[in-house]
């Protein structure tokens, strides 16, 4: 009984094995083309969209001075008067000391078939500088007040020919009175903002008269 | 060794899992409201508004003289009447789901106070308001209040999530109860009157 040969590993020359980088790519290639098309995509979904849906809402107003005309969403625009009455307190003339009543009156004419015949707007009077030492202190830059309805209660009675609601329904011209109660100091920079209530691109903004 | 390892890697996976499972706030947790701790007296700051509760006081009727129909309300428990002053700093806020807890119950601010009151005031920023909050509650309460406390809790809506919730506590067993307690209408204050919190 003769002893067995030992074994001796051979190489087999003929086919050179692969090169371990090639193997990798030829194995990872779809997971990899997954990867560069769905991480995109889930970027754009997580922060394009609401930065896209974000950008889309910040809307630039038409601006116009005091007695100035504007053209927006099938009207013409007009604030054709605005005033501060100071609050010398309740017992003097009806509006608390520290406060004032801001008013502006805004003519609102349809211009062309592109009005509607029934409408409403909201209104706004906006600051964007408070008094430092104020009750607000430096905390905003930017403030907004909505009319007030208890003009009563403020012994402010609007012309009579005006309105003190933005509502049009009959599609012809109207003279709209709006009131703002605010910290007295709030005039000196602030603005009538208007914006058709179903078109929000249709706003407008008036500096107030000085 | 390699199958072993890997087992005890699975068992190990799966009882960190179960750990933070059962660890983890449930959904009413993650969205609860922001509680803004304040003191009976001090201004409290939230982003709309910053309120100071100036009194408490306590009575079984509570009337309001200055509406067109005056009210007269009487109940068998108590009135809690809670005083403030309210600087609005923005406005689109309402005080109209405050609640009085106590323990562990909760009381909605009574509507039945005419306007113009704290709960309807159409707040404009920059204008303090001074004026008064009431709470109907039962009889029990005051007793349950000296045991587990109370407080005034500022929520702007019925199921707050995530927002700023001014809580502050109250000592309602220090207050006696008077027959009757005349609302003031909500009125406005000199800002120059009131010091902003910075």
């Amino acid at each position: 009984m003769s002893a067995p040969a030992p074994q001796v590993d051979e190489l087999d020359t003929s086919t050179p094995p692969p090169a371990p980088a090639r193997g990798w790519w030829r194995r990872s290639w779809l997971a990899l083309g997954v990867i560069i098309l769905v991480i995109p995509a889930l970027v754009f979904v997580v922060v394009g969209l609401p930065l896209r849906s974000q950008l889309g809402a910040i809307r630039t107003p038409q601006s116009a001075l005091a007695g100035e005309t504007i053209d927006a969403g099938g009207y013409t625009w007009t604030l054709t008067a605005s005033k501060e009455f100071v609050g010398e307190g309740v017992d003097a003339n009806d509006i608390p000391l520290g406060t004032s009543l801001v008013a502006a009156i805004i003519e609102i004419t349809p211009v062309d078939d592109a009005a509607e015949l029934e409408a409403s707007c909201d209104t706004s009077l906006t600051s964007r500088v408070l008094p430092s030492d104020g009750p607000l202190g430096s905390r905003l830059r930017e403030v907004s007040w909505t009319p007030i309805s208890s003009l009563s209660q403020y012994n402010y009675r609007i012309r009579d020919d005006s309105q003190s609601y933005c509502s049009f329904v009959t599609g012809e011209k109207f003279q709209l009175e709006v009131v703002f109660l605010t910290p007295t100091g709030a005039y000196d920079d602030a603005t009538v903002d208007i914006t058709l209530t179903d078109e929000p691109q249709t706003f407008v903004r008036f500096e107030l008269e000085h | 060794m390699n199958r072993l390892a890997t087992v005890a890697a699975v068992v190990g996976l799966l009882a960190a899992g179960a750990f933070i499972v059962g660890t983890a706030p449930d959904e009413d947790e993650v969205v609860e409201p922001f509680a803004i701790p304040g003191e009976f007296g001090d201004p409290v700051v939230s982003p709309n508004y910053e309120i100071t509760i100036t009194d408490v006081r306590l009575a079984t009727t509570i009337t309001a003289d200055y509406a067109l129909t005056p009210l007269e309300a009487r109940t068998s428990g108590t009135w809690v009447v809670v005083d403030a002053e309210v600087l609005p700093i923005a406005n689109g806020f309402s005080f109209s789901n405050a609640e009085l807890r106590i323990g562990e119950y909760s009381y909605r601010v009574s509507d039945l106070v005419p306007s113009s009151s704290l709960t309807s005031y159409l707040y404009q920023p920059g204008v303090p308001v001074r004026g008064s909050f009431a709470f109907e509650v039962p009889a029990s309460a005051l007793e349950l209040a000296r045991n587990a406390g109370a407080s005034v809790v500022f929520s702007e809506r019925v199921a707050p999530i995530l927002e700023s919730e001014p809580v502050i506590p109250l000592d309602l067993g220090g207050a006696t109860i008077v027959a009757e307690i005349a609302l003031d209408e909500a009125a406005t204050l000199d800002p120059a009157s009131t010091e902003g919190a910075e």
